[in-house]
């Protein structure tokens, strides 16, 4: 009979036993079910976009207020007409699909079946509206004569009267970005339209216009839309009535704010981000390559330029300007500035890389000068101009003043820094003394803007070579106030380059389009209104979560690269893929809820313990 | 009570002198927000002509930069009478709203971080105050004197590098997850204790050795005074020592300076909330001034000198309470 009792020990012990056994199955039972249910759970995809943007308080989705908008977002909220392909003359259908210009009117023919996020269609209104809104803001289109008329045809035809800069203007309106919904800015629109006077007052109205929600206006046609936002998160989740939903793999963009590159750098560090592009020295982006962050890069995104002050004496000389060409190794600067997202300067024109070799032959490229670096050459050219060297090798006037030039930058930039000590030190080999000064940003932005400078930097941008041209020669573009002249002595005549650029746009052909491009760098080499030394490569970070193109590749072209990972998927499809052999779940969750759990589930679990635990106990309880 | 009185009217003047002072210094900084936002129209594309772009930036301004200074300073008064302190230029925001939404975050995180770093400081002080001569005393000096060197800033990367990507443990930016609803919730609260631990490790672990010294200074001289050997020779507990006799003498400098610290705590790091991207007031003042958005560096340096000119009130008025010794002469 006492051998059929159990003792206190051996209860205990018992119990024991059916305590560990019962950890062990809840443990590994998750596991166990995951292989054989858990994986028809759908997965949201999320894109983490690092983002040098303010959220809240501040930010909001009305493009048409001066500050505040979120651009990196809004490119991914919105659709452009028909984006284009920077160095091309290729267009791809977004919102618009079709168009004809008879030199006189652009016709575009919308997309139908389209719809704002609010569930709203879209309609050519809302086209007007938007062009309309740039009216109230004074854009480019009108300000510069571009076009001076939008009407709308019926609900998917919108046409535009072009009167100037045409073929520009194709590339100008098509790459705009319709972010203007005639429902939400209607007050605004209408408003104008009643009275035209009042467009200052409109412009300060729109500035206190701030949505947020989809509620409160913050719509786009894109293919995401707005969920959430924070101080340092903002949540954008796939707009499943998107035109081309079924391209587009990512569930949802979580937008992570980027402060500082340092920050920047963290998120690539740890694996968080899977799109930044926090600006990093050669030593942090190879530290990151090492890690298997992806480098990226989208070509000549930017030209860079040393620029002179034309108001100041001997700077307003060609032959001085020549000399600081002749004594500039431009390789030696770009290697002090950031290699590798710096390339020196072939040619000695306003043109990147990309439009050269579109629009300008190889020979006649081979015929331009190209100042190789030469400082005797340069040493020669100051002397014939009359200038001498004292007795410690300083350049110096006639009358024995050293001549001394001040340099000045915004001190965080970097690279630019970098660059303007190496210029000092490489003029100072030639007697210039070049003096950089790092000064905070308002403190530039207002010596640029009053002109009260003698060297700075700049580049031009821009996605056709009249932009180009135009940003880097008759001083409207480059923010630098009276640093260029407007007429020039050139082949023994007077040169207009006002005149220049408003016959350019006249011009309709492509061959005669070449012909501007091909003058206005002769003009360039020649005049040195600023000396180019770098062509920029845009430089991003990408995680191995996502297969991008190869750097250079033409999906990094279409406009705003920085919607070219999402958008891409659409135009570019299998050139931007989910890598799924690296696809982890990210642990980021999205502001909506999950795919609940399916009951079948729990019960499984349920099943699993109980007959587990009812074997170990009808075991271990015939124990003595 | 009418030394109150008096203070309090010199402490308001004070404000008013410092808002004054506060509009000239501002606008005597080189550069002006007209061309700094024309420089970002032009260079970001948005503008092609100088001529539009500074058209575009007038419609920024919320005061018209050509008046006279001296009517744009009576505008301001009179706005800020009204407690309107104006939009900020670089996001149109009103500054009143911009400190409303951002200064409770910093003071969270600076209040708990002050009380931390004076507790264990002074903690610290009177165990090394008790250990004077002790190797234990001599290294810990040393070390609390690095860490008192550390810019909190420094210390904040040296925390998000380790603590956020090599070692994960704690969350890289923010206030709270953003997958949380904001609410009185278990989750949003712990949330945000879990995001608030780093910035306020920043703090602690380079402020905290400022009062440790200090106390330390203290309590070793009133070690020394008659008072405690008398209370020894009585046998009176240490602990009772250390609350009632010592403790409470050594803290009596370091109160006004605590007080003090309490003001300036509403400014907050703008380093520090950068670097873990908190919605701190801090990041404003270094925008403010990057930008020269004077509404909103007005708005800044005013909420901060009334804080600070308070604090320094409210230090004179309970000092008077707790130090019986000190008695206001009218």
């Amino acid at each position: 009979m006492k051998d059929m009792f159990l003792s206190k020990k051996q209860h205990f012990e018992n119990r024991a036993y059916i305590f560990l056994f019962f950890i062990v199955v809840t443990s590994i039972s998750p596991v166990l079910l995951r292989f054989s249910y858990g994986q028809n759970i759908k997965r949201p995809v999320v894109f983490v976009y690092s983002m040098e943007a303010n959220f809240l308080p501040e930010g909001h989705f009305n493009a048409y207020a001066e500050t505040g908008f979120i651009g990196h977002a809004g490119v991914n909220m919105y659709d452009q007409l028909a984006p284009h392909v920077l160095g091309t003359d290729r267009y791809y259908p977004e919102l618009a699909v079709n168009w004809t210009y008879d030199g006189d009117w652009l016709m575009v023919k919308l997309r139908t079946g389209v719809t704002w996020h609010d569930g709203t269609p879209f309609t050519a209104r809302d086209v007007w509206s938007t062009f309309i809104l740039h009216k109230i803001r004074g854009y480019s289109e009108w300000g510069s004569n571009i076009i001076d008329d939008v009407q709308v045809v019926d609900d998917n035809t919108v046409k535009f009267h072009v009167i100037g800069l045409k073929d520009l203007a194709l590339n100008w309106l098509l790459s705009t970005y319709i972010n203007g919904p005639y429902h939400v800015f209607k007050e605004y629109v209408d408003g104008y339209i009643a009275n035209p006077e009042s467009a200052d007052a409109i412009g300060v109205e729109l500035n206190k216009f701030t949505p947020r929600t989809i509620d409160e206006g913050a719509i786009g046609t894109g293919p995401f839309m707005v969920v959430n936002m924070t101080e340092s998160d903002l949540w954008m989740k796939k707009f499943d009535n998107f035109y081309a939903a079924n391209s587009i793999v990512i569930d949802y963009i979580h937008g992570i704010k980027e402060p500082s590159n340092e920050v920047g750098w963290g998120y690539f560090f740890s694996n968080v981000g899977d799109w930044g592009e926090p600006f990093s020295p050669v030593p942090v982006a190879e530290a990151l390559t090492a890690q298997g962050v992806k480098v990226l890069f989208s070509k000549s995104t930017r030209h860079d330029f040393i620029v002179f002050n034309h108001r100041r004496p001997l700077l307003s000389d060609k032959l001085f300007r020549q000399a600081v060409a002749y004594a500039i190794n431009r390789t030696e600067l770009v290697l002090a500035a950031n290699y590798p997202v710096f390339h020196a300067s072939k040619y000695v024109i306003p043109f990147s890389d990309l439009y050269v070799r579109n629009w300008l032959d190889q020979q006649f490229l081979e015929s331009l000068n190209k100042y190789e670096y030469d400082p005797e050459r340069a040493k020669s050219i100051l002397l014939q101009m009359g200038l001498k060297y004292n007795e410690q090798g300083q350049l110096t006037y006639p009358n024995g003043s050293v001549i001394t030039l001040y340099a000045k930058f915004p001190a965080p930039w970097t690279d630019i820094a970098l660059m303007m000590q190496n210029l000092a030190t490489q003029l100072n080999r030639i007697g210039i003394t070049l003096i950089p000064l790092a000064l905070d940003w308002a403190t530039v932005a207002t010596a640029e803007t009053n002109g009260d400078f003698d060297v700075v930097w700049d580049a031009n941008g821009g996605d056709h070579p009249f932009m180009q041209g135009f940003d880097s020669t008759s001083g409207y573009g480059f923010p630098t106030y009276g640093a260029f002249p407007k007429v020039v002595e050139w082949k023994g005549k007077e040169f207009n380059l006002t005149q220049f650029f408003i016959d350019w746009g006249k011009a309709k052909s492509v061959d005669e389009q070449k012909t501007y491009v091909r003058t206005l760098a002769e003009l360039y080499n020649d005049q040195l209104f600023a000396i180019p030394f770098a062509d920029v490569d845009a430089q991003f970070y990408g995680s191995n979560r996502f297969v991008y193109p190869p750097s250079y590749d033409e999906a990094w072209m279409c406009t705003d690269y920085a919607r070219g990972i999402i958008v891409g998927q659409i135009h570019f499809p299998g050139r931007f893929a989910l890598n799924m052999t690296h696809w982890t779940i990210s642990e980021e969750k999205p502001p909506v809820e999950q795919p609940s759990t399916p009951v079948e589930t729990y019960v499984m679990y349920g099943l699993v313990i109980v007959v587990v635990v009812l074997v170990v106990v009808l075991v271990l309880s015939r124990r003595k | 009570m009418k030394w109150i009185y008096r203070r309090a009217t010199i402490a308001l003047l004070s404000i008013f002198f410092t808002l004054v002072l506060t509009f000239f210094l501002i606008r005597l900084m080189p550069g002006n927000p007209m061309d700094v936002y024309v420089q970002i129209l032009i260079r970001s594309g948005r503008a092609k002509t100088r001529e539009e772009a500074i058209e575009r930036a007038k419609s920024l301004m919320p005061v018209n930069m050509n008046d006279p200074i001296w009517k744009q300073l009576v505008d301001y008064i009179a706005g800020v009478l009204r407690g309107d302190l104006g939009r900020s230029i670089s996001s149109f925001t009103p500054v009143s709203e911009i400190i409303v939404k951002s200064l409770p975050w910093t003071v969270f995180v600076s209040s708990i971080a002050l009380a931390t770093s004076f507790a264990v400081g002074t903690l610290l002080g009177l165990i090394l105050a008790y250990k004077r001569g002790t190797a234990f005393e001599g290294f810990s000096v040393s070390a609390l004197t690095i860490f008192g060197a550390i810019p909190n800033y420094i210390m904040a990367l040296i925390l998000f590098y380790v603590l956020t990507i090599v070692y994960p443990v704690f969350p890289m930016r923010g206030a709270y997850d953003s997958t949380i609803k904001p609410g009185f919730t278990f989750e949003f609260i712990s949330s945000v204790l879990k995001h608030a631990v780093l910035p306020i490790a920043s703090y602690v672990l380079t402020d905290f050795s400022g009062w440790a010294l200090g106390i330390r200074a203290m309590a070793t001289t009133i070690l020394g005074e008659d008072y405690v050997t008398v209370a020894k020779a009585r046998g009176l507990r240490e602990s009772k020592i250390v609350r009632s006799y010592v403790g409470r003498n050594s803290i009596l400098p370091q109160f006004t300076a605590l007080v003090l610290s309490i003001g300036f705590m509403f400014g907050g790091s703008p380093l520090v909330e950068t670097i873990f991207t908190y919605p701190g007031i801090g990041r404003f003042f270094a925008a403010g001034v990057s930008a020269r958005d004077y509404p909103l560096l007005q708005g800044l340096f005013l909420m901060l000198s009334i804080t600070v000119i308070s604090a320094n009130l409210v230090a004179d008025i309970l000092y008077t309470k707790i130090d019986p010794r000190v008695r206001v002469s009218d």
